[in-house]
């Protein structure tokens, strides 16, 4: 099973789209077992696949709707309030994907309070237990054997969660806009990729995909100069392929988009083709090409 | 307007190269943990075991009275340790590797074992790749070697088994020799010529080495430099693994009295007489002619018709033999 994060402690560089780009690709296009997760609390990527809700307790929070399997009537249920999310392992709550409007993807998504609470944790022995805890959940033989792919989506952190992802991920991908202070973000997750290497051992290394370039805007200087620079200095971890600066990305990240996905454009579209080949690459890059 | 230009800043350029190189030549180094205990067991191959054992020290279990007289002197040495890791834990990480379900040590048995007395229900581990079989035996040979307390006995399982190793990793090699086991064990020549003398050692002196006769290196290299069986055995026989120094001078004054021996006789034989040296291989065959034209020696000649008159020493054997011919058949006939 891969388990790809998508980091890079900027924000803004894109990695939500790139990351629910990257959850369409497989399920939709190469017909695998997706599992989403949203480990921001933002919970921007859950909102692209199910349609979260305002937090009653923290408006500007976001909490997942009631699940479709839920049901107040069930006994079972009795002592569950209807709502899932990845903040429930940390909490010992219960933890059921969401399914969405693809057939083979589910989500995890976010819910914003219990997320900036475990991130708020400082005491060491609970820092080292926040770090462990995607990576035991991940572990789970019941999961490993539903899902061929994971793509998680991060928030703009070194944080807790942060570092819990990149302990639990199988390979790593840092989306870029090709200006200083994302780039600078980028040298941040080689940090975390760097340590994390270190402490893993042989079996089970962390692949570095690579930078993305994106949102690259071919007419300037700057934008080209840094991808060169960039490229030169790391060939091997700088992609080839890049996203140009497209407005039809946005188009299809706003809600009730028609149509939703970059994936249902033509097959001649430009940013359809554009985005295929990174897919592609990111695919190829992947250490080993196993799934399930 | 001059073109625009841009590059990444070095201080960012300089950490993204810093992190592919340490990725690329260290991964994997790092991966430590705090382990429970229990999941550490000793690995059996080790020729180095300390008599006490993990059952000896169950935590809370430690009655001194009931131990064997040789583990009672471990554990009183290792009471320092134990006092040290109760106050502030284990300091170095030990090394294992995993084995099953379990984790086996490749160092740090002491640490262990002192944990374990210490009731300490944690240790910091460095967890490494299971090492090929000649990596663990250098990795034990170095943790071993230096403790004064390892009889010879143990250094000889040890370094057998590191020889051993090393032969089944080059096998196309001939067996290790005094330079490879040198470099090897980063020590001298000299030092490594006497672990590859124990090496050698023969089942007698081996015997002697397990009994605890045979205690150190230097009588080691002493004994097995005898030549003479009976007198090496004698030696031995009378060992009794007490202080070396006195038995290694008198090893050194049997050597240097055979020694003598030697030089005298040889300074006494003048029997040999010196009839000249010739260069030319046909001036050697013409000489040699003459002789074998001798009436009592001609009957010989069919055994010197194969000489090979262009090589010196086949002509310098022939006429050895002619010699002893004109000796028997000329000479004392007379």
């Amino acid at each position: 099973m891969k388990i790809i994060a998508v980091v890079n402690n900027k924000g803004g560089v894109g990695k939500t789209t790139i990351a629910r780009i990257l959850a369409e690709y497989f399920s939709k296009i190469r017909n695998k077992r997706v599992l989403a997760i949203d480990m921001d609390s933002q919970a921007n990527f859950s909102n692209r696949f199910i349609k979260m809700e305002a937090d009653e307790y923290d408006r500007e929070g976001k909490v997942p709707p009631l699940h479709p399997y839920y049901d107040p009537a069930d006994p079972e249920d009795k002592e569950w309030d209807g709502r899932s999310s990845i903040a429930g392992i940390f909490f010992g709550d219960p933890v059921y994907p969401y399914p969405t409007a693809i057939n083979n993807l589910e989500i995890l998504p976010a819910y914003s309070t219990k997320m900036l609470l475990a991130e708020a944790v400082s005491r060491d022995e609970v820092i080292e237990k926040v770090y462990d805890q995607l990576h035991k959940f991940l572990t789970l033989p019941d999961l490993k054997e539903n899902y061929d792919v994971v793509i998680i989506d991060t928030a703009p952190s070194k944080g807790p969660l942060t570092r819990s992802v990149v302990r639990a991920a199988t390979d790593i991908l840092i989306p870029s806009t090709m200006e200083p202070t994302p780039i600078e973000g980028t040298q941040g997750m080689m940090h975390l990729w760097k340590t994390e290497s270190l402490r893993r051992d042989s079996s089970n290394p962390l692949n570095l995909i690579g930078i993305l370039a994106n949102a690259f805007d071919k007419r300037t200087s700057i934008h080209k100069d840094f991808y060169e620079d960039l490229k030169t200095r790391m060939p091997q971890h700088v992609l080839d392929s890049i996203i140009t600066r497209r407005i039809v990305y946005t188009e299809v990240d706003s809600e009730g988009a028609t149509p939703p996905s970059i994936f249902d454009y033509s097959d001649s579209n430009p940013a359809k083709i554009e985005i295929i080949n990174v897919c592609k690459e990111i695919e190829a890059r992947l250490v080993e090409k196993v799934y399930g | 307007m001059a073109k625009k230009s841009f590059s990444i800043s070095q201080t960012i350029a300089e950490g993204l190269s810093n992190s592919i190189k340490t990725v690329s030549n260290h991964k994997g180094e790092l991966n430590y943990e705090m382990m429970s205990i229990h999941l550490i067991e000793a690995d059996p191959e080790n020729p180095r075991k300390l008599n006490l054992s993990k059952e000896d020290l169950q935590i809370g279990a430690v009655n001194l009275a009931l131990l064997a007289e040789d583990k009672k002197k471990q554990f009183e040495a290792l009471m320092p340790l134990i006092d040290s890791i109760k106050k502030v834990g284990v300091r170095n990480a030990i090394e294992v590797y995993k084995y099953g379900t379990k984790y086996r040590l490749i160092s740090g048995e002491r640490r262990w074992l002192a944990s374990l007395a210490a009731e300490r229900e944690y240790i910091p581990v460095h967890i490494c790749d299971k090492p090929n079989t000649f990596d663990l035996r250098y990795l034990q040979w170095i943790e071993n070697i230096q403790r004064e307390d390892l009889s010879l006995w143990e250094k000889y399982q040890n370094l057998k088994q590191l020889a051993e190793a090393y032969n089944a990793k080059h096998p196309q090699h001939a067996e290790i020799t005094v330079k490879e086991l040198s470099q090897i064990l980063g020590t001298s020549e000299r030092q490594s010529y006497r672990y590859f003398t124990l090496i050698r050692a023969d089942s007698k002196i081996l015997q002697a080495i397990q009994m605890g006769k045979i205690n150190n290196l230097k009588l080691l290299e002493e004994i097995a430099g005898l030549k003479d069986a009976k007198t090496r055995q004698a030696f031995i026989d009378n060992l009794d693994g007490s202080s070396s120094r006195g038995i290694i001078k008198q090893i050194k004054e049997v050597k240097n009295a055979k020694a003598k021996n030697k030089l005298r006789q040889q300074g006494q034989s003048v029997t040999k007489i010196n009839l000249g040296f010739l260069e030319n291989p046909a001036t050697a065959q013409a000489v040699f002619n003459m002789l074998i034209a001798h009436e009592k020696l001609s009957q010989f000649k069919p055994l010197f018709a194969a000489v090979d008159w262009s090589s010196t020493n086949k002509i310098t054997q022939a006429f050895r033999k002619i010699f002893g011919l004109i000796e028997k058949n000329v000479v004392e006939q007379k």
